[in-house]
């Protein structure tokens, strides 16, 4: 199924929300999500599907004024 | 001068905030914040490529610094963005405290109030520690104080703009109708006079991060900052001397020697 990834299209064999970052050579330790606009704990990650046409935001810590 | 304080029940010793961004290095950035003292730092959330896998290296050089992190809101633009990315920021950095940005207006990053209301309700009611960025609008402040923002951030002058306190006038009405918020500087700051400046008008503190990071040398900047808050704070507590529109000589008048009112006698006789 195709999911949009940080803007880009992404196509993926799992729904599987962990599975998919690990795919994507994500740090899961590095990195949280947001599901179409919906924080997804870390803890919730294992259990959480996917589904076609999802927008994932993956974000990690930067610099900051 | 031991002069500690407290930030939502964390006792600090600096009251010098430091951004992390805008740096020459990470380097750079490292070595000016443990020169300053300082022992808060901002920081943020954006978009990772896969490809740089571990993310990005200036996280490892923050992280390390052992400072207390305020991950900030930047980019946000409604009360739904900011509770969003609080909560990604709370699993990543570990803290409760976020610095609440939300910008109504794209030339000058000016705040928009009414979401930064809405923002503040929905944050608070999620166990967020506000520390508000805003305009130096009273009310505004006031009404962020009252539904439990502890920590209030008016601006001296737009994000990045170096232009000091531009309305002297609206910080000082905000320090006296408001003196149990604790009060903080925040953006528009380009020299160490205009850091001195905030904390002799009784500000808690001030938050840096341009006028350090873009200077020629980030490091003596950043001491420079330190040694301005520290002067400002001092002389604050002091109890500064009241102006006058007149000249009073400091010199004592008693004893003035002779020479004077001779002269004036000489000036006086006929050619």
């Amino acid at each position: 199924m195709n999911i949009v990834v940080n803007g880009q299209d992404v196509e993926t064999a799992t729904q599987e929300l962990k599975s998919i970052v690990e795919s994507l050579g994500y740090q899961c330790n590095k990195v949280v999500i947001a599901v179409n606009q919906e924080f997804i704990a870390k803890e919730n990650w294992e259990e959480f599907r996917v589904a076609a046409g999802d927008t994932l935001d993956v974000l990690t810590p930067v610099e900051g004024g | 001068m031991s002069d500690e304080w407290s930030v939502y029940g964390i006792t600090l010793s600096s009251r010098l905030f430091l951004g992390t961004a805008r740096y020459p290095s990470p380097a750079i950035m490292e070595e000016a914040i443990m020169q300053s003292g300082a022992e808060v730092v901002t920081t943020s959330l954006r978009r990772q490529s896969p490809k740089a896998k571990g993310g990005r290296s200036i996280w490892e050089h923050i992280a390390k610094l052992g400072c207390n992190v305020l991950p900030n809101t930047a980019g946000c633009r409604s009360s739904k963005e900011v509770l969003l990315l609080a909560q990604m920021s709370r699993e990543i950095f570990e803290t409760d405290w976020i610095k609440l940005e939300v910008t109504g207006d794209e030339y000058n990053l000016q705040p928009d109030p009414f979401e930064l209301i809405a923002a503040t309700e929905e944050l608070i009611s999620n166990g967020f520690k506000v520390f508000a960025y805003t305009t130096d609008d009273l009310v505004v402040c006031q009404r962020l104080y009252g539904m439990g923002c502890e920590v209030i951030m008016p601006w001296g002058s737009p994000i990045g703009s170096g232009k000091g306190l531009i309305n002297r006038y609206a910080l000082e009405t905000l320090r006296d109708r408001m003196p149990n918020a604790t009060l903080l500087v925040d953006a528009g700051i380009g020299l160490p006079s205009h850091a001195a400046l905030a904390m002799e008008l009784g500000f808690d503190g001030v938050l840096v991060n341009t006028a350090v990071a873009t200077a020629d040398d980030p490091v003596s900047m950043s001491i420079a900052m330190s040694h301005a808050v520290k002067a400002g704070r001092l002389a604050c507590l002091a109890g500064p001397m009241a102006p006058s529109d007149t000249a009073h000589a400091s010199t004592p008048v008693l004893g003035q020697p002779f020479w004077q009112t001779e002269s004036k006698k000489r000036d006086s006789q006929p050619n």
